[in-house]
């Protein structure tokens, strides 16, 4: 059996391309069947994000054709697709989706989703029925990778984006998320994707203030919170725990005058700026109050640029584990390939042993049934014994990845061909 | 003694290596080798404590009287008790960085104890009564407390000047969410304050039964009573009015502080003194 890859991710193919090959939920799943029913797969997994459609076979050759050729179903035009499709069997095929699932090829380094969506994949392909022995085990063997980078090596550690680094921040000072009260200032996309990411942490309350209050009201009720007039927000950040600003002011909305009002009536409380507006929504002094802790755009960035070098530097140790997974997969894909011939093997020996006490039968009517016992057990030691060395020499050889002539070999010196194929034909049924 | 003394010694020499080892964790470098650095000075400090638990017992069992009954091994058990509230608090909430403070203040409490002059090893004059030994111990477990809370306090005050710079990586990575912290410091604060307050009704209801006691010119009243107020204050401006912060953390600080000068300096500046017959 062979692992067959075809497939474009970000790297090799525009989104004009990606886009026409993007298979839905539903589409993975009828798309595996069509490659079982028309192109002769034995088993087949369609990995189909916004950065890559891979198609994963199990099948007697390594032709990627018939791979393709279902990608050219979808309509992309073949110049186009040959310029922008990659190809790889067995040992690669596997190398690359361990470092898939390990993030090694997201398009931000050690990304979190790309694991969830193979386990998905999978999960897919086995809803529809075409995984199967060997894809199963491939990306199992993927998603052991995967999980051992996320906890074995820093290469998805830290916040590697600016809305990311405000809730770690977030995290820094309160700690658990949890019933604190949020602020957002400006209904920006910034402000959406960094307060939905709130949202999720579990905060007790969000509000939106922005100049048009209609846009604040549209934000608040997008995440489940309450809009508030923009001239109302100085007496509403008297209960804010958090305030994270970005509108598009061309000066500064948040002044020191009606901070420095509003901190004693705090007590202490710490209150968390972000400011990821420019130019700044929040006057600069503000962050020397007591008890006020403020963060611009640059602080996060300069986080940001930081966490990125230290997950590159984590590449290699990430690789090790990628080919080391990759190596075990490697080696049971190579002895699984004996297990046929092994099994019809064992068969053969069985029914020679069966076939000679039948044989024998009336001829030892005579014996006591104690006796017959006996020389049933002697026949299949026997057979037994006598096939100690050559079941042992399939799994050597098939260990060794050599050519199939030593087995070929074997299979010739038992008369095994026939039975194997027999087997094959009413195994597919 | 000697045998006590001697395991001491070793407990001290493990809190020394622990607490150097908590610092070098909480300042290092290399992110990667903070956490297995702190988990090694866990361990030295927790084999510290079980020695140091056998030597307390060596004491009871040298002087057939409570460990608190000298201020020698009350030191030594106000050190005990600091250690064993910090790894309470690593298993509780994974609170290595307090150990950067905790440690070193255990240490100094044992050193000290190790570095007494011999007479202050002698009974504590009005130690002879159960009364005063419970005075003694409800108090000293407030002192841990207390001791906790400054190095709470102290952590905080530190990330409140790094968050305050911007250094958000580093030092910053290794220390607890600042709202963690400064709860923490003020609950070890009241759970201390209600314990030195339980002392000392129980220690002036003692000394009013001693005639010979006379309570203004004893030379620890004050200061104690100094401290609970500093206390006292900051329970009422953190748990009645909300205060916390920077300004609250500052008077934890101050009170432990004046712990130190009720304890330690009192007792070495006029030996035998409190409650001594004049």
């Amino acid at each position: 059996m062979h692992v067959v890859l075809v497939g474009v991710n970000h790297r090799t193919a525009p989104v004009a391309v990606r886009e026409r090959l993007a298979f839905g939920k539903a589409g993975v799943g009828l798309a595996a069947r069509r490659l079982l029913e028309n192109h002769g797969a034995r088993e087949a997994v369609l990995l189909s994000t916004c950065n890559r459609t891979e198609v994963y076979a199990a099948a007697e050759h390594a032709d990627p054709k018939p791979l393709v050729r279902l990608l050219l179903d979808c309509g992309v035009p073949e110049k186009e697709l040959a310029a922008c499709v990659f190809a790889h069997h067995d040992r690669e095929a596997a190398h690359h989706l361990h470092r898939v699932a390990a993030g090694l090829d997201s398009m931000v380094l050690g990304e979190a989703q790309i694991l969830g969506q193979v386990k998905e994949a999978l999960a897919l392909a086995t809803a529809a029925g075409t995984a199967g022995a060997t894809l199963d085990r491939l990306f199992c063997s993927a998603v052991t990778a995967g999980k051992r980078v996320r906890t074995e090596t820093a290469l998805a550690r830290g916040a590697v984006s600016i809305s990311h680094a405000a809730v770690e921040l977030a995290r820094k000072v309160f700690g658990s998320l949890r019933g604190l009260h949020a602020m957002i200032l400006g209904a920006g996309e910034m402000s959406k994707v960094t307060a939905r990411l709130l949202a999720n942490d579990g905060v007790a309350s969000i509000f939106v203030a922005n100049r048009t209050f209609e846009r604040a009201q549209q934000l608040a009720q997008l995440l489940g919170g309450k809009a508030v007039r923009f001239d109302e927000f100085p007496k509403q950040m008297l209960q804010a725990d958090m305030v994270v600003c970005s509108t598009a002011a061309p000066h500064p909305v948040v002044r020191l005058a009606e901070l420095r009002r509003l901190v004693p009536a705090r007590r202490g409380r710490p209150l968390l700026l972000i400011d990821i507006a420019v130019p700044r929504d929040v006057e600069p002094a503000v962050g020397e109050l007591d008890g006020v802790f403020l963060f611009c755009i640059d602080d996060l960035q300069s986080v940001v640029q930081e966490n990125l070098e230290e997950r590159k530097a984590e590449i290699g140790a990430a690789e090790a584990i990628v080919c080391e997974e990759t190596e075990r997969f490697v080696a049971w894909l190579k002895s699984a390939a004996a297990g046929p011939l092994l099994a019809a093997l064992q068969r053969k020996s069985e029914a020679v042993v069966r076939g000679e006490l039948d044989k024998m039968g009336g001829r030892l009517q005579h014996l006591s049934e104690r006796d017959r016992e006996l020389v049933e057990v002697l026949a299949r030691g026997v057979a037994k014994r006598l096939l100690r060395e050559p079941i042992l020499a399939v799994k050597r050889f098939a260990a060794a990845g050599e050519p199939r002539h030593p087995l070929d070999t074997v299979q010739d010196l038992f008369g095994l061909a026939e039975s194997q194929s027999a087997e094959a034909s009413t195994g597919e049924e | 003694m000697f045998e006590t003394s001697a395991i001491l010694m070793l407990v001290l020499t493990a809190y020394l290596g622990a607490a150097v080892l908590y610092v070098a964790s909480l300042v290092a470098r290399d992110s990667e080798r903070a956490r297995p650095t702190a988990r090694l000075a866990t361990a030295l400090a927790g084999v510290g404590v079980l020695a140091h638990t056998l030597g307390l017992f060596a004491l009871v069992a040298e002087t057939g009287r409570s460990p608190y009954s000298t201020v020698y091994g009350a030191l030594a058990f106000m050190a005990w008790l600091v250690v064993l509230m910090q790894l309470g608090m690593v298993g509780w909430a994974r609170l290595y960085a307090l150990g950067a403070i905790s440690l070193p203040v255990a240490f100094l409490m044992l050193l000290c104890a190790l570095a007494l002059p011999p007479e202050l090893r002698q009974l504590l004059p009005l130690l002879r009564q159960h009364t005063m030994a419970a005075h003694i111990s409800i108090a000293i477990l407030g002192y841990g407390a207390f001791a906790v809370a400054f190095g709470l306090a102290v952590l905080y005050l530190l990330e409140n000047r790094l968050l305050k710079a911007r250094k958000l990586r580093g030092l910053l990575e290794r220390l607890p969410p600042l709202r963690t912290t400064e709860e923490l410091a003020s609950r070890f604060a009241a759970f201390g304050h209600a314990m030195l307050s339980l002392g000392l009704i129980i220690g002036t209801v003692a000394g009013l039964r001693e005639a010979r006691f006379h309570f203004w010119s004893d030379p620890k009243v004050l200061p104690a009573l100094i401290t609970w107020g500093i206390y006292t204050a900051y329970l009422v401006l953190r748990w009645g009015i909300g205060w916390r912060g920077r300004t609250a953390s500052y008077l934890l600080v101050a009170g432990f502080v004046a712990v130190l000068v009720t304890f330690v300096g009192i007792n070495l500046l006029f030996p035998g003194m409190h409650g001594a017959v004049r």
